[in-house]
């Protein structure tokens, strides 16, 4: 909502500085989204002198002229006719690229081929109020050349304002100028209104109907006969330009202009084309259209609230009026309506239909006052039109009222604010504060809340209008009463960041990507469909999936990097996945990590590439480090992995992960060049097998006996195979296996390898025999030869 | 040496351990293959201390020669082993510190640190403040009911503060959270009687277009106080020691009025800017106030979402956005940047 500070401070008595106003709009909860100040924002309209006019050949009332803005230097400048300028005055001029106040770009242009180098500026262009003709014309020779700021005082300010939602009486300039008189302790001007009523009463001319006084509470209407359609004065228009709106005739303006100024919306309807001098607001037949003024014609299913005539409907109540009844140049009397419509009603019609929110719908759907705002809106209206336009208003206007709205009464205790906000507050400030805003307030602090305050509706509302007006920087500071409370992180969040940090420390990057990806990424992972959780109004369907795996992010990092010249790669990411399980989402904490390339960035000696048991081996250590012992892999297939370089991780039975090669196609796909392995395991599993506080076991004094076996064997057995079978076989004895060796090729046969064990023994009573080592290890080759076929290798 | 001398089981077993101890400690110190050339021919040759060793075993008593020699045969075998790994490790390439000098100034050998996210690592450090000031940490659903996400906190269907977020619904009925403070009726319901602190943290979702301050997925971190005499004096404090914890100690609170369908009364809170110190400056806009976050004393109809009477209780909400923090901490200049996870970024934090 544009506001220029002049008009705003005439509601206000005595006027405040504008710093005083700035400071008091902070204290209403008004955001300032953007803040104007036109004197700065004008330095560069200068004065220039009209030398030649003459009529542009072809256009409709258009004139060229040449204006002279600096001696000898000419300018060549189309107006329009409502620039009326003459030859030999002084007027502001705009050169082209100029960006006025109002959002005005001025262009170098063409018009009926005629080049314009810049715009002569009315001050509603300038976005100030205008003064007398609206033209600021100067006629001393020696303002040629000069900025319009140091010839004139331009005391104008806008400000663009957001109203919070609570707060539709924020929604107007007396609304506003009643807080900021409120904060500042200044007084409320409002505007005077007197109307010169006829003798024909508005009763005898058109009756009012209410069909439902859930959706509309009342209706006010004025008859004003024989007026004169027209352009508006320059107070108007600058004024309705001055809030970002174009003029269009002196009665839609002024029912613009009250709207602003009291926020209550207005329509005014060409009376001779109503049928049958009847009003009923109603909803709309499902069979009825309805053209409105934008030309949207409307249809009746959705039967939204309509204003209609004795036949048709002639307004979409509370949002646009219709095409056929509105005012033109030839209207002589006007019905001028002012009513209250349901918020909620209002809300529902515009989401039923192609219409979009206007001024007068965003008030409606907020809460409008029925009482007093309405009614002085009316009368203001009214008698503006009859002062601007002419024409005499009806004896007292129609008024239905069928369903009251009350003020709202509501107990304060002192003990209760106080104790809300921290700090003492007595009995009389807060009647102080709460009479500021009018509302009525007792000594004991039963206090009635006038009706356009549609945000009160509990005590605490009014809590929050005293802590506003004593100020939020008079609440101390005060360290919390009361009983302690032990802070503390839950055990997956304490198991994340444990998680975090190992594979920060183990040389990986945390990368965090969106959670939500487009259908085909979350399938290279996870190829069933049925249970993505989809997004049914994404802008994008690169976003439309939350996804369900961090792989296809972390293969994003890695083809980014991969761009930007990296070779060698590690990412991590900790994040939830989400699918559905019988129609539920369920969201699972996983943590996934990818790597490729050296296994140094910074080695000149000697290096190797990161390859499967190098990330398998950072899996381990993950495990281990978390307390989680005793995990096996088994061989897997896996969407997104490469088939034989796969394998699941688990504790028992239960599935922890998976750690693999990521599937080329994946990779030549993002035009990754390097062999990527990747893991990704479930954080919640992994919790619930972790292991707590470790119990001390003591330390072996003995000392290990430790002997090396090397066999050859088939390739095809597992390591894993072979590892816990010499450990059934060693028992108690045999402390550790340790693989030191394998090796496939020369001398070996094609299809076999040779895997060398360390083994080590100990018995943590007594030192072991030779004898009894040598005997187990002569059990456990044999025990190898038989089951798998192995040959000592020597 | 005398031919007849009788040597005891003892003298010679004592021989071998110190044989033992010889070599492991000489081929450790080893620095080259030659060297443990060397030691092999000192120890194992055909003139070497094993094998003078072995001649002794004929001079121990001959019920006790087995045992005698089963021990030197294993010193034998062991010296074999140590030499042979010292090869192993030798041939590797492990550099030993020699004669001769090295060049001290080649980098050394590693990989790249690893980095943690300056996101993850602005949130932590926000938790770890309001844990030690007595919240604790839990975590809530990003796919979550229309009730909990709007409903509970006093923002029913058609409220005007429903166009305040442009949701993203999900086929099956959800919504995705708009914001962390969705997890304030859970909290309390969970919780049960008060006092309550309670914080949680992470991602929320709106479907605005992307821009240099706008991501549709983006991070906030959300904290409640409930009692008997919360206030919003206890809120002003919480907040300060939080921001100061944050930003350092000189940074300053300004509280101003706002709205929130959850929260009576509201604050909009600004600290000094940390760039300019309050002085003025572009990331300020020259105000020499930035805007963090927004709070507020809790909503009657909140309390009674989360199961709490509220004439009997009440309590403090504020909601702070992570990725604005990490910005304003780091200075970065564009929100995208956070989700690029380009290298030379994630390195520098």
């Amino acid at each position: 909502m544009l506001v220029n500070t002049t008009w705003l401070l005439e509601y206000l008595q005595p006027p405040c500085s504008e710093k005083d106003l700035l400071r008091a709009l902070a204290s209403t909860g008004l955001e300032i989204e953007a803040y104007h100040s036109l004197a700065q924002e004008l330095e560069s309209i200068a004065v220039g002198f009209i030398r030649e006019k003459s009529p542009l050949p072809g256009s409709n009332g258009m004139y060229l002229c040449r204006a002279e803005i600096q001696s000898g230097e000419m300018l060549q400048v189309v107006c329009a006719s409502e620039h009326p300028v003459e030859v030999g005055w002084g007027v502001p001029i705009a050169r082209g690229g100029t960006k006025l106040p109002t959002g005005i770009q001025i262009k170098n242009e063409r018009f009926h081929g005629v080049s314009s180098e810049g715009m002569i500026c009315l001050d509603s262009e300038l976005g100030i109020l205008a003064r007398g003709s609206g033209l600021q014309v100067f006629h001393d020779e020696s303002a040629m050349g000069r900025r319009l700021v140091d010839l004139i005082e331009i005391p104008d300010s806008v400000l663009d304002l957001k109203a919070p939602p609570n707060r539709p009486d924020l929604l107007s300039l007396i609304g506003i100028a009643r807080e900021v008189a409120a904060i500042l302790g200044l007084s409320l001007k409002l505007p005077v209104t007197s109307i010169q009523e006829s003798n024909e009463t508005t009763a005898q001319q058109v009756g009012v109907e209410i069909e439902d006084g859930a959706l509309c509470r009342r209706y006010m209407c004025r008859l004003i006969k024989g007026v004169s359609i027209s352009k508006s004065p320059t107070w108007l228009s600058s004024r309705i330009r001055s809030a970002g709106s174009n003029p269009i005739n002196n009665v839609v303006d002024i029912t613009n202009f009250v709207m602003r100024e009291w926020g209550q919306p207005l329509h005014a309807f060409d009376f001779k084309t109503l049928r049958g001098a009847r009003i009923i607001t109603r909803r709309m037949l499902p069979t009825e259209r309805l053209e409105l003024l934008n030309g949207t014609v409307i249809s009746g299913e959705t039967q939204p609230l309509v204003i209609a005539d004795a036949e048709r409907p002639i307004a979409l109540a509370g949002i646009m009026g219709g095409k056929e009844t509105q005012i033109n140049d030839g209207t002589q009397d006007i019905l001028l309506e002012a009513a209250y419509f349901d918020p909620i009603q209002i809300k529902k019609s515009l989401a039923a239909l192609p219409v979009e929110s206007t001024d007068a719908s965003y008030r409606f759907e907020r809460g409008m006052d029925p009482n007093l705002t309405l009614e002085r809106a009316l009368d203001r209206a009214a008698a503006l039109i009859a002062e601007v336009a002419g024409g005499t208003v009806a004896k007292a206007p129609v008024d239905v009222y069928v369903n009251r709205m009350e003020p709202r009464q509501f107990q304060l205790t002192s003990r209760r604010v106080s104790s809300y906000l921290g700090k003492p507050v007595d009995e009389s400030t807060i009647q102080d504060c709460l009479q500021r805003l009018e509302m009525k307030c007792s000594t004991d602090l039963l206090v009635e809340v006038p009706t356009w305050r549609v945000d009160v509706n509990d005590p605490v509302a009014l809590i929050e209008d005293v802590a506003r007006l004593t100020g939020y920087d008079q609440i101390p500071l005060a360290s919390p009463l009361g009983a302690l409370t032990a802070g503390k992180r839950n055990s997956l969040d304490a198991l994340r960041r444990r998680v975090t940090l190992f594979l920060a420390n183990t040389g990986f990057l945390e990368s965090r990507n969106l959670t939500l990806e487009s259908p085909e990424l979350v399938s290279q992972f996870s190829p069933e469909t049925k249970d993505n959780i989809t997004l049914v109004n994404s802008m994008k369907e690169d976003m439309s999936v939350l996804r369900k795996s961090l792989l296809p992010g972390l293969l994003e990092t890695v083809a980014r990097n991969a761009r930007r010249e990296a070779e060698n790669f590690r990412y991590f990411e900790l994040d939830r996945t989400f699918y559905l399980a019988d129609g539920e989402p369920v969201e699972t904490w996983v943590v996934a990590a990818v790597a490729g390339g050296l296994t140094r960035d910074i080695d000149w000696s000697s290096n190797t590439k990161i390859s499967f048991f190098h990330v398998k081996g950072i899996a381990e250590g993950l495990m281990e480090a978390m307390g989680i012992s005793g995990i096996t892999f088994r061989p897997a297939n896996r969407t997104g992995f490469m088939e034989g370089h796969t394998a699941e991780v688990l504790h028992g039975d239960k599935l922890l992960g998976v750690v693999g090669a990521i599937d080329r196609a994946l990779l030549s796909s993002r035009k990754i060049k390097t062999s990527i392995y990747g893991f990704e395991f479930n954080l919640q599993n992994m919790l619930e097998v972790a292991s707590g506080v470790q119990t001390f076991k003591s330390l072996s004094r003995t000392p290990a006996v430790v002997r090396d076996i090397a066999v050859v064997l088939d390739s095809s057995i597992m390591y894993a195979d072979l590892d816990n079978r010499i450990r059934e076989v060693g028992g108690g004895l045999l402390e550790q296996v340790q693989c030191i060796d394998v090796y496939e090729g020369e001398p070996i046969q094609d299809g076999k390898r040779s895997i060398s064990f360390r083994l080590r023994f100990r018995d943590p009573q007594r030192t072991l025999s030779t004898e009894e080592v040598s005997e187990t290890v002569e059990r456990i080759v044999g025990a190898l030869k038989e089951e798998y076929d192995a040959k000592l290798r020597e | 040496m005398e031919k007849n001398i009788v040597r005891s089981v003892d003298e010679v077993k004592g021989s071998v351990s110190d044989l033992l101890e010889e070599a492991g400690r000489e081929v450790l110190l080893a620095a080259t293959l030659e060297r443990l050339d060397q030691l092999k021919t000192e120890f194992l040759g055909r003139n070497g201390k094993v094998t003078g060793l072995a001649r002794t075993v004929g001079e121990v008593p001959a019920e006790q020669r087995r045992s005698v020699g089963q021990a030197v045969n294993e010193a034998k075998r062991k010296v074999e082993e140590l030499l042979a790994d010292r090869r192993t490790s030798l041939s590797h390439g492990e550099q030993e510190p020699a004669e001769g000098r090295i060049d001290v100034t080649l980098p050394g050998l590693r990989r790249q640190s690893g980095h943690i996210h300056p996101i993850t690592a602005t949130m932590e450090q926000m938790k770890e403040i309001l844990i030690g000031l007595g919240f604790s940490y839990d975590d809530y659903p990003e796919v979550e009911t229309e009730y909990y996400n709007f409903d509970a906190l006093n923002t029913p269907k058609w409220h005007p503060a429903r166009d305040m977020h442009d949701s993203f619904y999900t086929t099956d009925g959800h919504v995705l959270r708009t914001h962390t403070s969705a997890f304030q009726a859970r909290v309390m319901r969970a919780h049960g009687e008060p006092p309550i602190k309670a914080i949680t943290s992470g991602r929320c979702y709106r479907n605005d277009d992307i821009d240099a301050s706008h991501l549709p997925v983006f991070h906030q971190l959300d904290g409640i106080s409930v009692g008997r005499e919360i206030s919003f004096a206890d809120l002003k404090w919480t907040l300060f020691e939080l921001m100061r914890l944050l930003f350092g100690e000189q940074t300053q609170l300004r509280f101003r009025p706002s709205y929130f369908p959850f929260t009576t009364p509201s604050a909009e809170v600004d600290v000094s800017c940390i760039i300019c110190k309050g002085a003025g400056c572009s990331v300020c806009s020259q105000t020499g106030w930035l805007e963090v976050l927004g709070c507020g004393m809790m909503r009657p109809e909140v309390l009674i979402a989360g199961g709490l009477d509220p004439s009997i209780y009440q309590g403090f909400a504020f909601g702070i956005g992570v990725d604005r923090i990490t910005m304003l901490r780091h200075q970065i200049d564009d929100i995208r940047r956070l989700v690029s996870n380009e290298e030379p970024f994630l390195r520098q934090f």
